[in-house]
């Protein structure tokens, strides 16, 4: 048996802050999780959608799962909405916040569990962030969606943060075949690294000169690649 | 002055040439009409032509036909899209081996209320801010006002309300003019349509000695442009009557 998605009001919001402030400051405090159901601090959503808690292993399971549950709904309604993922945060927060080694949760700045509109911070959020990505690209964008809910990567940052980037499905495929390395379902060693040639830093460099002089948007990952410079050689799929 | 190579010859769009309008559909979408001039631009007869409408995580690429044979959208559904969302769309004509040919890019939305013969320098997107009523974005491609839509009325405030207007778009003008002078040490209106100079040439044409404002990064030249910048937003004030419209604004209140 599920539970029916509710939205945070704004006093519920409120108080899923103050939870962070406190945890933030070394608090121990269980989840505020009757903040999910409480009539003041939530409200009941316009369509009835049923989630339960999984413990999703990579941030691609997590985001599927939401897809496949939120689709139906208008996007509207959904994509920006505030209490909507602040709710599901809270819901999911063992997850996106677990309690580690030492018992504290190290929850980061509110935006990651409360979504901010905010062009700059709205990719940050820790359950959106991954649901935007696997509604542009579903499955093909394993870079970006490997790795537990709660630990943000650099390519997440780098790309997603890049409007060019992160809805270019030729670009991203490109990153993808450069830098995951399926065998063992994680990005490659060092592909983020600052100093590497053709790492990461490297590749939104080149992407963003060739940008310019060819529509990339009517390419695919393979002749994406196709144009980059012999320093990407030792990054190519084998 | 940043110094732009263009080996492959690409073109520049001209926003003049692009005429795009925005319209809601019956069912509160987004919809919108293009077209685009491309005579006398010496384009090849079977480049393609694609519109592209992007925000964010939003993108969406619509195929509009080659130079010959054109095919504009008409009431094109941006699906998906929230109807208030400042939307920027983007215009290229490709050639067969993907290479751009011409490219217009950052064109804000035009409301059929607006004029088309004229470029909407701030546009509007309605977000919400929490506690603040306005906020002016300017680290994203183009300068937006954005103002807090849990605000009732907050588009017909930012139109038409004296008081608003008096304290608000001065300082839009000055921070707008801060970064492109005093960060961007962008001083030169003449040399593209990109938005820094649009604006320089809008604040120029209201003062009434047509100065540049000074170039270079040192503190003299610093304390130069700061006071090039209350030049420029006084002569903003002056042309808007803005210090009557305020005294009207309290005026008004306390009657």
């Amino acid at each position: 048996m599920g539970d029916l998605i509710r939205v945070l009001t704004d006093k519920g919001i409120q108080s899923f802050k103050v939870y962070l402030a406190e945890i933030r400051n070394g608090s121990t405090k269980a989840p505020p999780h009757e903040l999910l159901t409480n009539p003041w601090s939530s409200a009941k959503m316009q369509w009835e959608v049923e989630i339960e808690r999984c413990d999703f292993e990579s941030k691609l399971e997590a985001s599927k799962f939401l897809y496949e549950r939120l689709r139906m709904l208008p996007h509207l309604q959904v994509d920006q909405n505030i209490g909507l993922w602040s709710w599901l945060s809270l819901y999911y927060f063992d997850l996106v916040c677990p309690v580690n080694e030492n018992g504290r949760r190290l929850p980061g700045q509110d935006y990651r569990h409360i979504l901010d509109t905010d062009f700059r911070r709205y990719y940050y959020h820790l359950l959106n962030g991954p649901y935007n990505i696997y509604k542009l690209h579903e499955e093909k964008v394993p870079l970006l969606l490997s790795g537990p809910l709660y630990r943000t990567t650099t390519f997440h940052l780098q790309l997603a943060s890049r409007q060019g980037f992160i809805t270019n499905k030729g670009v991203m495929e490109a990153a993808n075949l450069l830098y995951y390395d399926s065998s063992h379902e994680r990005p490659k060693i060092a592909a983020a690294s600052q100093k590497k040639p053709g790492s990461l830093f490297r590749f939104i460099t080149v992407i963003q000169q060739l940008d310019l002089t060819y529509d990339l948007y009517s390419m695919n990952g393979e002749e994406v690649l196709k144009l980059l410079p012999s320093e990407f050689e030792e990054w190519r799929p084998r | 002055m940043i110094r732009r190579f263009n080996y492959t010859g690409r073109k520049k769009l001209v926003r003049t040439r692009v005429s795009i309008s925005l319209n809601k559909t019956s069912d509160s979408l987004l919809a919108f009409d293009a077209a685009v001039q491309l005579d006398g631009l010496d384009l090849p007869p079977g480049a393609k032509i694609f519109i592209e409408a992007y925000r964010r995580a939003y993108f969406k690429r619509i195929s509009c036909g080659t130079v010959s044979a054109p095919k504009f959208p008409r009431k094109f559904i941006l699906e998906g899209l929230d109807p208030e969302a400042l939307v920027r769309f983007r215009v290229k004509i490709v050639d067969k081996k993907g290479r751009i040919l011409a490219i217009a890019d950052r064109i804000t939305r035009r409301t059929e209320e607006e004029p088309t013969d004229k470029i909407c320098l701030l546009p509007v997107d309605f977000v919400d801010l929490g506690q603040s009523v306005w906020r002016l974005d300017v680290d994203s491609d183009w300068p937006s006002l954005q103002l807090n839509k849990c605000v009732e009325n907050i588009r017909e405030i930012a139109r038409s309300d004296n008081c608003f207007l008096t304290l608000v778009y001065p300082e839009i003008v000055r921070q707008v003019l801060y970064k492109i002078v005093v960060e961007e040490d962008h001083t030169d209106p003449y040399t593209d349509d990109d938005w820094m100079s649009q604006w320089l040439r809008f604040v120029i044409d209201l003062s009434e000695d047509k100065q540049l404002p000074p170039s270079g990064y040192s503190d003299p030249v610093k304390l130069e442009k700061l006071k090039w910048i209350d030049d420029a937003v006084n002569a903003f004030s002056s042309n808007n009557n803005v210090l009557e419209k305020f005294i009207q604004s309290q005026n008004f209140r306390e009657k």
